[in-house]
């Protein structure tokens, strides 16, 4: 296994520009690509297979800069979004035609199919044609014909897009479970922000041509870098900051709202130079009903403005009597034990240590 | 409640979702309308083929014989006859086969690159189906006679007003419209194939060969078979540039045309016949293939 090291990659396509991006994937590494259409995942992508030449820019794998490389001679696994499966081969010639470019004798060809079949759980179908397969069998016919020329990293462009919901949990798993056994590093394009915290190790989130931030999971779901990832990470309550935030005793912050509002935070970083906007998760923020003695300390009051389903979770939206709209997920079960209605006055609890701040001068990407 | 009674927009879906009478009727006029002109059209083409069909089994008017058994019967006529029938046939599967072979790859550039002047060219690749077909062959005329780097060829090729002249002139008609064919049948493909067998480690002419020919066959067959009829056709280029010298140039629809200017109409029709029943059963394949009609 080596690593994928990206550095100033830089292409114009039409319109489209893809700026400057520089990465590195770590060998055995499952990365995701998170972005919304458009934003260029697709073409840094096939910059990577070698489908695209960029205009500037370098890209490693290992040591070896295969910038120059054209696609055959890179060895880099490519499952396109419609796993673009050869129709007038059946399954077993799919999987075995990288094999037999490479002029392997027909023994060992057959050998190594068997077994990636094996691993896929494939083995039935492989005398069927293309035509006549699931959208899921098509995905793991399109994972062994990558896998069987062994490359040491694999590019999947939005492998579960095409799936149903239930399905895309399972098959989740089946990637993460594949990726380890085969052991290859693997790039995952997708704009499902979910799906990429089922499979990624670490995610890069593009907008516009750019990569506007790269984490941990965790990273990219509390410490969003820009407005944009906060959006396209559903971090719904994004309030923009009137000044500068006061220092307390406590080490916490006062942070003053654009609405007249106060709220704490309890950064763990140090403060950005220049906060100009706070994010919170609606899982974090807490609704509960007032009881008509006062507001205690800490809390905000405030008037319940939408109820909407949301399968197990219900997504209450309240607004602050300066004007704050906060939006809340609760559980299901708990909110109806609440019996919220349109118009309740509840509290408002916002915790301190998941309030996360944005800098203005980084506050590009949306 | 109410805001949704008074709301305007949803009152006018409502009334749109109502069927009236009316509106079903006018509905129907109206198919009924563009079903007959297309009856209708197609009933005339019919009735002009079966006019051909029909008068040649008439009785002949001056010699009292049946006009087929005239044509069948005289050898001259049936000399003439096949002799075109050989020279079509011959010229246009090697004008054919010349068009395939410069346009797959023209047609393969078109679609997969993006080349310098695209529009420009792709225009002028179009010129040929669009100007006059008496226009080229004078055009060819001029340029194989009068044009420096044409009479150079002229020299080497020895075309006009020869039987290779007769490919020259199909082949420059044809090959616009094999390059338009075979484009569409390339453009089907799923440039993502390509894309994949090179990640696998073929070079772009094995995934050529490997994936997009093979996938492509059908309609690159069925683009073969119109750009061969489409030869076989050609009358006005091949009159004006290769000659319409009877036993020697004269292809099926120039024998047509001489005998129908010498009154020999019996011997014309019989052409004409013979003409029509094969772009019937060329066109029969091309459907078969699933070739695109839209393209002619």
């Amino acid at each position: 296994m080596v690593d994928l090291r990206i550095e100033g990659v830089f292409i114009r396509l039409g319109e489209f520009d893809l700026r400057d991006i520089s990465l590195t994937i770590e060998a055995g590494e499952y990365f995701c690509i998170l972005g919304p259409t458009g934003a260029g995942k697709s073409v840094l992508i096939e910059c990577i297979a070698g489908l695209l030449r960029p205009d500037r820019g370098r890209i490693f794998l290992g040591d070896q800069d295969v910038t120059p490389l054209t696609p055959e001679q890179r060895n880099i696994g490519y499952v396109p979004q419609d796993y673009a499966l050869f129709p007038h081969m059946s399954v077993r010639r799919n999987i075995g035609f990288g094999l037999r470019v490479r002029r392997l004798p027909q023994k060992e060809i057959d050998k190594r199919v068997g077994q990636l079949a094996e691993l896929l759980h494939i083995e039935p179908i492989l005398e069927r044609e293309p035509l006549h397969l699931s959208g899921g069998e098509k995905q793991r016919v399109a994972l062994a014909r990558a896998l069987a020329v062994q490359p040491p990293v694999l590019l999947l462009d939005e492998p579960l897009a095409a799936v149903d919901e239930q399905t895309r949990d399972r098959l989740c798993a089946d990637l993460r479970d594949i990726q380890r056994r085969a052991g290859v590093t693997v790039i995952h394009i997708s704009h499902n922000f979910e799906e990429t915290l089922a499979v990624a190790d670490r995610i890069g989130v593009m907008n516009a041509g750019r990569m506007v931030q790269v984490g941990t999971r965790r990273q990219i779901f509390s410490a969003p870098a820009t407005r944009f990832v906060a959006q396209f990470t559903r971090s719904e309550n994004i309030l923009p900051l009137a000044g500068s935030p006061r220092l307390l005793p406590d080490g916490r912050v006062r942070l003053p709202l654009d609405t007249g509002d106060e709220i704490l935070a309890a950064p763990s970083e140090p403060l950005p130079n220049t906060p100009a906007l706070a994010v919170v998760r609606p899982e974090a923020v807490r609704i509960t009903p007032q009881n008509g003695e006062g507001t205690p300390k800490g809390l905000i009051p405030a008037t319940l403005t939408r109820i909407t389903e949301r399968g197990h979770l219900l997504r209450l939206e309240a607004r602050t009597d300066a004007g704050t709209s906060f939006v809340s997920l609760e559980l299901r079960r708990d909110a109806l034990l609440a019996g919220f209605q349109v118009g309740d006055r509840v509290h408002l609890h916002v915790p301190p240590e998941d309030v996360h701040l944005i800098p203005s001068e980084k506050d590009t990407g949306g | 409640m109410q805001a949704e009674a008074t709301n305007p927009a949803r009152a006018s879906e409502q009334q749109a979702q109502k069927p009236t009478r009316s509106g079903r009727q006018g509905e129907l006029l109206f198919a009924a309308l563009l079903s007959t002109l297309l009856f209708a059209y197609a009933g005339f083409i019919l009735a002009v083929i079966w006019a051909d069909v029909a008068w040649l089994a008439m009785p002949g008017a001056e010699s009292g014989k049946r006009g087929i058994t005239k044509v069948l019967t005289s050898p001259d006529v049936a000399t003439e006859v096949l002799t075109a029938l050989k020279l079509s046939l011959v010229t246009s599967f090697i004008s054919s086969i010349l068009a395939m072979t410069v346009a797959i790859p023209s047609a393969y550039a078109l679609s997969r690159y993006r080349l310098p002047f695209r529009s420009l060219i792709d225009t002028v690749i179009d010129l040929p189906i669009v100007i006059p077909p008496l226009i080229a062959g004078i055009s060819l005329l001029i340029f194989f006679n009068q044009m420096g780097f044409g009479i150079q060829l002229e020299k080497w090729l020895r075309v006009v007003y020869s039987q290779r002249g007769i490919v020259v002139a199909q082949f420059f008609i044809a090959s616009a419209f094999c390059i338009r064919a075979t484009k569409a049948a390339i453009d089907q493909v799923n440039p993502r194939f390509e894309s994949v067998a090179r990640s696998l480690g073929c070079g772009p002419v094995r995934a050529f060969w490997q994936i997009t020919l093979p996938l492509a066959k059908t309609g690159l067959m069925a683009g073969w078979i119109m750009t061969w009829a489409r030869a076989m056709g050609e009358f006005a280029p091949i009159m004006v540039f290769a000659g319409a010298t009877p036993l020697y140039t004269a292809v099926l629809p120039v024998t047509a045309f001489l005998n129908l200017s010498v009154g020999n109409i019996e011997t014309s029709v019989a052409v004409t016949v013979l003409m029509i029943v094969i772009a019937s059963v060329t066109l029969l394949l091309f459907k078969k293939l699933g070739g695109q009609g839209y393209l002619w």
